[in-house]
């Protein structure tokens, strides 16, 4: 039994709000196709050493909206005071992993077979290779591994550094 | 002549309802979310249209009585009985406009609680997707643009409703007192006569 003004204000504020959420639905649609061709680079978020498998699992984030696959891997060994084990390098290991996008996906890499597990101090250099459908074009994801010490603490004192700099 | 005008008018019909086949197509294959929107409206404006013209009518017709226009109650009785023969035998041609009015509206009663019930049904299925108790990148958005587009005429048929409502109620009150004046007016004429 409202008056037929009151009415029409409510009619209005509702349709002003319907009105917004259709506007606020298709830009988000818009935007979100959009995102989706642009390809992101691949983040190593973490990298954790299994003695067991004698593996390094990497967690990378894929923040872009396209697929990337990792096409290559590569890896540097240096030791450290404590290993015995030589250095080496293993180069173009053919894998085949696919990033989906917007999610952290876990990649192996295996150390050489029948060497000694890692000790503390030892440090891997990883490469990834990778490709994305809109080119034809191979990038690369170089990652410093030390063992003993996590990717994030291996940063923090560096950029600790940087600011007792200034 | 005529025949050539004819010709004319057909070919006009089949190209644009060819180019509105194209732009459709288009449309769906340029963005889903478009068609499903556009679906959504239409779909539910086909269903609301007898709400929203029955509502708009019985407002329009309840004010107008209310200013004190005259009104054929025939014509409202037409709505309420589609046959002129169910009209006589149900008596409908006493019955003042305000009560015809206030049965049309009583018609109209199963098609709203029939449109809302759709309507929420849609409605439901929407806030399963945003709140991911069900998730599908594909079907989400496209029910959310379903929702969206039939979202408008809903509002329409709400507020033609809560319209019609209040003029009704006002028709009503006017006829209640034009009543009572009839009465008294009667039973001062039998006090005259005796």
């Amino acid at each position: 039994m409202r008056k037929p003004a009151a009415v029409l204000i409510l009619v209005g504020i509702v349709m002003l709000l319907l009105g917004w959420a259709i506007g606020t639905f298709f830009t988000q649609r818009t935007v979100a196709e959009v995102i989706a061709t642009i390809p992101g680079s691949p983040i190593v978020v973490d990298a954790k050493y299994d003695k067991e498998k004698h593996s390094i699992f990497y967690s990378i984030l894929n923040p872009g909206g396209m697929p990337l696959t990792i096409v290559e891997e590569s890896f540097v060994f240096t030791p450290g005071k404590e290993s015995k084990e030589k250095g080496y390098v293993v180069s173009h290991i053919p894998v085949h992993v696919v990033l989906p996008p917007g999610v952290v996906t876990s990649v192996e890499l295996k150390l050489k077979a029948g060497t000694e597990e890692l000790h503390l101090g030892d440090a891997v250099l990883a490469t990834f290779t990778y490709v994305h459908p809109l080119s034809k074009d191979l990038y690369n994801v170089i990652h410093p591994f030390t063992m003993g010490v996590g990717g994030k603490n291996a940063q923090q004192p560096q950029a600790n550094q940087q600011e007792g700099g200034k | 002549m005529e025949r050539v005008i004819w010709w004319i008018a057909l070919a006009l019909f089949t190209a644009i309802v060819l180019l509105g086949f194209f732009v459709l197509a288009a449309v769906v294959a340029a963005n889903p979310e478009t068609a499903a929107f556009a679906l959504g409206f239409l779909g539910f404006w086909l269903f609301a249209n007898r709400l929203l013209f029955g509502f708009g009518q019985i407002a329009n017709i309840a004010s107008a009585l209310v200013e004190g226009q005259e009104v054929d109650p025939k014509e409202v009785a037409k709505k309420v009985a589609k046959n002129p023969i169910e009209a006589k035998l149900r008596g409908l041609e006493e019955l003042s406009v305000a009560t015809l009015l206030a049965m049309w509206r009583g018609a109209l009663e199963p098609f709203k609680y029939a449109y809302y019930l759709g309507f929420f049904l849609v409605f439901l299925f929407t806030i399963l997707f945003e709140l991911n108790i069900i998730s599908s990148i594909v079907f989400g958005p496209i029910v959310e643009a379903i929702t969206l587009g039939a979202a408008i005429p809903t509002v329409l048929v709400w507020g033609l409703e809560m319209l019609a409502n209040h003029y009704l109620a006002k028709a009503l009150e006017k006829a209640a007192q034009e009543l009572q004046e009839l009465e008294k007016q009667e039973e001062s004429k039998e006090e005259e006569k005796k």
